[in-house]
């Protein structure tokens, strides 16, 4: 009796979790997965999708493409030429392009140092990244001139009361 | 009568916290101009805001001192008061650029990355931080480099003009040796062996970064940062995957000679840099330091080596690594927090330990320290010596750390009266992560990174965990850092003055 | 001027080569400690 909904739990579980690895190399799988269960991945082929950030790195004829899905930043080990469709690299003023890469998955990289990466068997280009602008509101400059004139006024309070006495 | 002594106490105190304000609004002018130079005209902003909000407060708190506050003698309270306060108001305001800046989820986290910076830690709530601009990353590296020397020690060297009590301010940041009879000149004997090694340091990760296949701009702000982390023992990285992003055993080579330079004693920079090499290997840190890092590397290997994780060269990488990265109190991480749980027992322990015992003392570096450690191993060679010998006997124990030093109760007292301290911190800040529920592992792991302001995470530290276990985190790397005295200074102060009212 | 005056001095106490040396110094000491964390995991792979 007590056993009896535990067991449909578990049951279920295993049932989600055939359905979960069946359905992952479809779907591309997010760094969350990648992260808390590497050893189910190790060595599998898998998708992975994401915005191209911060520097690539060549290494001769390879190149090293930081991938961030929103959750984590994973480094794909991809071919110079793949790396080469990649225009735009997220920053500050910058969307970077978003790929899908399809490669073999490594928990602990042999060739790498023990390093989590990606090796990219293919780099797909799904979305061009592009300019980000930032609006400069109004108000925030009247806000700087409110606590430059306040500053000021201090300032020359401090002044005139550090004259007087002495 | 006592409410006027009072009044001069209070006065003291907040004439010297201003001019640490003050010194806080100056430096923020450089991500002001790094965010100019790459027209991040939104994050410039943020900055003026930041530095009118510094020079407002420093002002305001002029008002209160009178035109003779500087002519007051400063005690040891007052200078342990003043840092308390001068670090409480400072970790707000450098909170203001980072919170207007959009990357933080609350004030709170924004402070906590303020803190976490200054008091070299590492630990981050920033989010989305693969798209800071420049501006906001030269404040995060700034903070902790500036950090690591001390906010006073900078004060310090710009603001003050031959005061004599600026030696209590001086070492009210848990800097107690005094390397020239002067604070002055110690703190700039101190900063300049800094930006000595900031060139050398920058120069090399900048060439290096060229080699692993960066772009000479970014690899110089890359070297640039990493290195202010390295040196400041902060942990503090400009992109998210942290040192892993390089995916470079030469880069990662590079920086454990600067992350254990940087946990060196700055008495013994100095002694070292005047030519007395011999010093280096004789100093009971270096010796202490050798052989705890090696002892628990030994520990460390032999249990990832059985758990399988990693069979060869990856030991190295990631073992030692992580190994001096907490022994140091950096917190340079090569691989992804949750991958932590996948470490034996054994090797956990081992690397908390490592977090715990920390640098050098008078360092950049957090934990017991090496001086301590040293100490209280002397200590116990020498009860061990009492009891084999004649009870007549006079037993002596000496250390060397810079001369050689009779080993006296006091030495005893005070190394085992911060251990002590530490530990308890330790306890109470494991305690509180279990009863925000996480697992007893994670709970001391996190525990011994923020005691030891390190900043190796095992995921505990992230924007959602709960706002009660930020600010507790934001208090005990605040006590961690300032070695607990100036902030029971300060408490001690505040509930004297309620107590008067 | 008063700044002139304490660069010419921690110059003074500190010469150039002493510096050089200085790092060096440290700098060996580190390669040490690191040679030694190598040659411990050298050791435990072996074993």
């Amino acid at each position: 009796m007590k056993q009896g909904p535990k067991g449909l739990a578990v049951g279920l579980a295993f049932l989600f979790q055939f359905i979960f690895i069946a359905t992952a190399f479809a779907a591309p799988v997010s760094s969350r997965d990648l992260l808390e269960s590497g050893s189910k991945y190790q060595g599998q082929l898998i998708e992975y999708e994401g915005e191209v950030v911060g520097d690539l790195m060549q290494r001769g004829e390879y190149a090293w493409v930081p991938i961030s899905d929103g959750l984590n930043t994973i480094g794909v080990w991809a071919p110079s030429s793949c790396a080469k469709k990649i225009k735009y690299i997220g920053s500050y003023r910058y969307r970077g392009d978003r790929v899908r890469v399809s490669g073999i998955f490594h928990d602990i990289c042999r060739d790498h140092g023990g390093d989590l990466d990606i090796h990219a068997k293919r780099l797909d280009i799904i979305e061009r990244g592009r300019r980000i602008f930032y609006p400069l509101e109004l108000s925030r400059f009247v806000g700087v001139g409110i606590l430059g004139l306040f500053a000021l006024l201090l300032y020359l309070l401090n002044h005139f009361r550090m004259r007087g006495p002495s | 009568m006592r409410f006027r002594r009072f009044k001069l106490d209070l006065q003291v105190i907040i004439y010297y916290t201003a001019r640490i304000i003050m010194g806080l609004a100056v430096l923020m002018v450089i991500p002001l101009i790094t965010a100019l130079l790459f027209q991040e005209w939104k994050i410039a902003l943020d900055f003026l805001t930041g530095i009118l909000l510094s020079l407002i407060t420093a002002f305001a708190f002029n008002l209160f001192t009178s035109p003779n506050a500087y002519k007051l003698k400063l005690s040891w309270v007052h200078g342990l008061v003043a840092v308390t306060l001068a670090w409480f108001i400072g970790v707000i305001l450098a909170a203001v650029p980072y919170y207007l800046s959009g990357f933080f989820g609350s004030f709170l986290d924004a402070a906590f990355d303020a803190m976490s910076g200054f008091t070299t830690t590492g630990l981050v709530l920033i989010q989305d931080l693969d798209h800071v601009p420049y501006g906001i990353n030269m404040w995060r590296h700034l903070l902790t480099f500036l950090g690591g020397q001390g906010m006073v020690v900078l004060a310090l060297t710009f603001l003050f003009r031959g005061t004599s009590g600026a030696f209590k301010l001086y070492a009210g940041e848990a800097k107690d040796e005094q390397l020239l009879p002067n604070a002055r000149n110690t703190a700039r004997v101190i900063w300049f062996i800094s930006i000595i090694y900031l060139l050398v340091g920058t120069l090399v990760l900048w060439l290096t970064g060229m080699i692993i296949g960066l772009s000479p701009l970014r690899s110089f702000f890359h070297g640039l940062w990493v290195f202010m982390a390295a040196w400041s023992t902060g942990g503090f990285a400009p992109q998210s995957q942290n040192i892993m992003y390089y995916h470079s055993a030469l880069y990662e080579f590079i920086i454990f000679f600067f992350i254990t330079a940087g946990s060196f004693n700055f008495a013994l920079h100095y002694t070292v840099f005047q030519g007395k090499l011999r010093e280096f290997w004789r100093n009971i840190e270096i010796i202490s330091f050798f052989i705890t890092v090696n002892l628990l590397f030994i520990i460390v290997a032999f249990s990832l080596k059985q758990s399988g994780i990693y069979p060869h060269f990856e030991l190295f990488r990631k073992g030692f690594f992580h190994l001096l990265s907490g022994h140091t109190g950096t917190g340079f991480m090569t691989i992804y927090a949750s991958q932590f749980l996948r470490w034996s027992d054994l090797a956990f322990l081992g690397l908390l330990i490592a977090m715990l015992f920390g640098g050098s003392a008078c360092s950049t570096a957090g934990g017991f320290k090496a001086l301590r450690i040293g100490i209280i191993l002397h200590t116990v060679i020498r009860e061990v010596k009492r009891m084999i010998n004649p009870e007549r006997a006079v037993i002596t124990e000496r250390f060397h750390h810079l001369r050689d030093v009779l080993l006296e109760e006091r030495h005893i007292r005070a190394a085992l009266l911060i251990v002590i301290l530490y530990i308890a911190t330790f306890t109470i800040t494991t305690l509180a992560n279990a009863a925000a529920g996480y697992p007893l592992m994670m709970s001391m792991f996190e525990a011994a990174s923020v005691t030891g302001n390190v900043g190796l995470s095992i995921g505990v530290t992230a924007p959602a965990m709960p706002d009660l276990l930020k600010a507790l985190y934001i208090l005990v790397m605040w006590v961690g850092r300032l070695e607990f005295m100036a902030v029971f200074a300060g408490i001690a102060f505040v509930v004297e003055t309620l107590r008067r009212k | 001027m008063v700044e002139d005056r304490t660069a010419k001095r921690t110059r003074r106490i500190f010469s150039n080569f002493n510096i050089f040396v200085g790092i060096l110094t440290e700098l060996g000491g580190v390669a040490l400690l690191v040679g030694l964390g190598l040659l411990i995991s050298w050791l435990v792979t072996r074993l």
